[in-house]
């Protein structure tokens, strides 16, 4: 059992894109990624091939081993929820450049139900599964909590109004953690659903206010899900505590926080030409 | 005339999108840009038109009714290499390099009039040949022109990943502003051109009830495009994998912004104090330590201005955060020493620097109330060990007051680990075998005090650093008890049953420390055993682990016979564990080769050390 499994997704193409006749390098098959290089000189080789836990081919709705949105959570998402309830931690991240379709794979289109992403699906599993436990004689709590992170300031997306900047601690026992991060106990899919909702509201009209995009902040969503269970014959409780952590990555291909760093893919090509840099510029000297 | 506003107001409009080109929105990331392109090249045309208009006139008119003509063509000339110069960074900005790069070097290898690009003239002693005082001012004029040239050629060609160019453009930028600068010392009259100079206007509103704030930020002024030389040098050498030679000229850098009083007092001062890091990383102690002295000069500034800010404590407080961290450094610096000293005394050899290699690199930064508080050069005994120790200790006190364990809990473990390690270095140089056991003692009690207060699932990579570490401290306590016990029996004294069980104790600690080191690798219930293959940075620790609680369970002078043999079928048990991993996996083999002779030595002579334990308690 390996504890880091990575899946790659490729979407259809956007209208721009089709507008200007764009040919597509990107081949799966199984697991397999082959890029094709169009500017590969004679001598070079042209398509190279890359392994990963997962290859999803998402470029031709309705085609030929099309990766729909179930498939991707029946693969990823069951087994996170599983590790869950086995009282693991687990983190689903999606990275990659702005309009890739890192929202569309994490959140989707929750009102079209062929079109959710993973976090919808998995809530609704989740409470499947809890109201199971529940007939079985076990109880439990869910809390959630929303979190954006841009310019390296945390902002809850659950309590907006709230604009202070959250602080970010170290505790020794409890770990790292975000100080006075709402967490709401929600007890059915549709709370979990208004919360995700007013979320991604917040997420857009703070945008808007700060004159940024949703694209260049990151978005965690948590659930902290805690199982008891009373074991008649000791008369003893115990309890699992798990957390699934839900990362809605920003576009990989934008300045960070610092706005000095550039092109991420250059970055180590380019002359930083702020001077708030020098800090940076040194401690790289000490590596 | 009304085409110098236009062109003023060109100008200014350009550098203001480019300004604000960061907020251009997602999708049109280079919009600004683009639109302050078109304003340049607008501009180049005002100016090339003027150029010909005139030239028109004076073939025309045979001598011109402008006062100066040639000066006039000079600045023309200046005002078109400028706009063409800032016109090539455009498009370096805009992704298109390589068009950038050659607009670039056409702008160098161009034959403008008399335009003293490629500086020519110099004597044998390299200054430069300047004829009279127009000369001199004709330079004046050029130089920031020339050093924004050779800046952009820099910056560009770092982009194209060609740094050895890079740093040869640079380095002329250098020399255009340092042959300047002479120039200008020459002359107290003499000026050198900016920005408001080539384009009156772009700088000084029309308008007077418009903003200081419309004005570019950017002045272009000789002194500010040379601190930019410095800092493109330091960055230019850092990619061209030139540390010492990035080091320098980040050293500089910190200088130029001493001397243009362009610098936030405590960030200043921690980045003069991370630069020391680099310097120990090559053990120059001599500027690590002129570095560190003037960053405690510096923050000292910052604290005198700010004494509230300091007042109380403020997990969130930037200035204090920034106190800390250079009180970090220090006790980076003193275990460095320390360090350094012990090796050196070890494998005696003799410090080959003198005092006279400690250069002032910050000559401007009154640092002399900081420099005598701890040493440069290495320790030679213990006195002087114990005095480098003690600084640290002041300093660890210090930081560990702003880093507590509940806000900052890596950073204050580090803290903590720093102390254990700055112990462990002092004690190399103390001879009294009592005095290293406390010192032991005090490491092994910091230490697990630390273990007692974190949470294994949270910083497990740190418990499992701190407890091997823990178990080593044991081991080199447990030495100590064990050799005056061994000393004792061989003077033919018996040893005490209170020192037996000392030793006892300890021992079996340290295998406590290491077996719970090993547990944090096991699979989880209910295989719970090590994973068959190790990730390959673990394989030494685990084994190693093994290794030292098979070694000191062998060691122990229990008094019982049964625990004895127990003792040696555990440490047995761990040495075939480790012998065969290795043969199950090469690579550990290679990693353990220094342990593994033993290993075979132990386990070919386990059957004599059982008889050896059958017969002694027989």
């Amino acid at each position: 059992m390996s504890s880091v499994k990575v899946a790659v997704r490729v979407r259809p193409f956007n209208s721009r894109e089709l507008h200007s006749d764009a040919k597509c390098i990107i081949e799966m098959r199984d697991n397999t990624t082959y890029i094709t290089n169009p500017k590969a000189g004679p001598k070079e080789q042209a398509v190279k091939s890359f392994q990963f836990d997962h290859s999803y081919w998402s470029h031709q709705p309705g085609g030929p081993g099309f990766a729909s949105q179930r498939r991707v959570y029946e693969d990823i998402g069951v087994e996170t929820l599983e590790h869950a309830f086995e009282g693991y931690n687990v983190c689903i991240f999606a990275y990659g450049q702005t309009g890739a379709g890192k929202s569309y794979t994490m959140m989707g289109r929750p009102s079209e139900p062929e079109q959710a992403g993973i976090i919808p699906q998995l809530c609704e599993n989740l409470f499947c599964r809890l109201g199971q436990l529940t007939e079985a004689g076990a109880s439990s709590i869910l809390e959630v909590s929303y979190m954006e992170i841009y310019c390296e300031r945390v902002r809850d997306l659950l309590n907006p109004k709230n604009k202070a900047n959250l602080r970010v601690r170290e505790h020794p026992l409890l770990g790292p953690y975000v100080e006075d991060l709402s967490k709401c106990a929600v007890t059915s899919f549709g709370d979990i659903n208004d919360l995700i909702d007013a979320g991604n509201k917040s997420r857009t009209v703070a945008a808007t206010n700060m004159n940024e995009t949703s694209s260049r902040s990151h978005a965690v969503f948590s659930i902290v899900l805690t199982q008891k269970r009373h074991d008649a014959a000791t008369d003893l409780t115990g309890e699992r505590v798990s957390k699934i952590s839900l990362v809605d990555l920003a576009g990989s291909e934008r300045a960070d926080s610092t706005g000095a760093q550039g092109k991420r893919l250059k970055e180590g090509a380019n002359i930083n030409k702020s001077l708030t840099t020098l800090g940076k510029v040194i401690s790289g000297l000490a590596d | 005339p009304t085409s110098d506003a236009d062109l003023g107001d060109l100008v200014s409009r350009a550098l203001r999108l480019e300004e604000s080109s960061a907020d251009d929105p997602e999708d049109q990331p280079y919009k600004s840009r683009y639109e302050a392109r078109k304003l340049l090249n607008e501009a180049i045309s005002i100016v090339d038109a003027e150029g010909l208009s005139s030239a028109v006139q004076t073939k025309a008119e045979g001598d011109s009714s402008s006062p100066d003509p040639e000066f006039e063509s000079h600045s023309r000339q200046l005002r078109l290499l400028w706009l063409k110069v800032r016109l090539a960074s455009n498009y370096l900005e805009t992704d298109e390099a390589s068009e950038g790069y050659r607009m670039l070097t056409a702008l160098l290898e161009a034959d403008n009039e008399g335009l003293q690009l490629n500086d020519g003239g110099t004597d044998q002693s390299g200054e430069v040949v300047v004829a009279d005082s127009s000369s001199a001012n004709r330079y004046l004029r050029e130089a920031a022109v020339k050093v924004q040239l050779y800046n952009w050629l820099g910056c560009a060609c770092c982009h194209l990943n060609r740094h050895a160019d890079a740093i040869e453009f640079l380095q002329q930028a250098e020399a255009a502003f340092l042959r300047a600068k002479r120039l200008l010392a020459a002359d107290e009259s003499a000026r050198a051109w900016d920005l408001s100079d080539l384009f009156p206007s772009a700088v000084k509103p029309a308008n007077e009830k418009e903003e200081a704030a419309s004005a570019p930020a950017d002045s272009c002024s000789l002194e500010s495009l040379h601190t930019k030389t410095l800092f493109y040098l330091a960055q230019a050498f850092g990619k061209a994998d030139r540390p010492a030679d990035s080091a320098r000229y980040c050293q500089m850098t910190l200088n130029r912004q001493l001397a243009l009083s362009d610098y936030a007092a405590s960030e200043w001062a921690v980045n003069c104090a991370a630069l020391s890091q680099y310097y120990l990383g090559v053990r120059d102690f001599a500027r690590a330590h002129r570095c560190l002295c003037a960053a405690s000069a510096v923050l000292a500034e910052a604290e005198a201005a700010n004494p509230e800010a300091f007042a109380a404590h403020d997990p969130d407080s930037e200035l204090q955060h920034n106190r800390a961290s250079i009180s970090r450094c220090w006790v980076k610096y003193a275990i460095a020493l320390l360090e350094y000293s012990r090796d050196l005394a070890q494998h005696q050899l003799e410090d080959c620097r003198s005092e006279a290699d400690y250069e002032d690199l910050f000559p401007s930064v009154e640092a002399g109330h900081h420099a005598d508080k701890v040493a440069y050069v290495p320790a030679v005994n213990f006195e002087q060990a114990r005095a480098i120790f003690l600084f640290a200790q002041r300093h660890l006190t210090s930081a560990k007051d702003f880093f507590r364990l509940d806000e900052h809990c890596t950073d204050h473990a580090e803290l903590v680990r720093d102390h254990s390690r700055a112990f462990l270095h002092l004690l190399q140089f103390e001879l009294d075998s009592d005095r290293r056991a406390r010192m032991h003692k005090r490491r092994a009690d910091m230490l697990r005090e630390l273990l007692s207060q974190l949470s294994q699932q949270y910083y497990l990579l740190l418990c499992r650093q701190i407890r091997f570490e823990l178990g080593e401290t044991l081991v080199d306590l447990l030495d100590i008890k064990l050799s005056a016990l061994e000393s004792q029996a061989a003077a033919g004294q018996t040893p005490s049953p209170a020192a037996v069980a000392k030793a006892n104790a300890i021992g079996r600690d340290a295998v406590t420390q290491f077996d719970l080191f090993v547990d944090s690798f096991r699979l989880p219930p209910p295989e719970s055993r090590l994973p068959d293959r190790l990730e390959a940075l673990d394989t030494r620790p685990v084994l190693l682990a093994l290794f030292h609680s098979a070694r000191v369970s062998a060691r122990l002078p229990e008094p019982s016979r049964d625990r004895r043999l127990a003792n040696l079928r555990r440490a047995e048990a761990n040495y075939r564990q480790v012998s065969e991993y290795c043969e199950r996996v090469p690579e550990a083999a290679s990693v353990m080769s220094p342990e593994l002779d033993l290993i075979r030595d132990m386990l070919a002579l386990m059957p004599v050390k059982v008889q050896t334990v059958m017969d002694k308690f027989a």
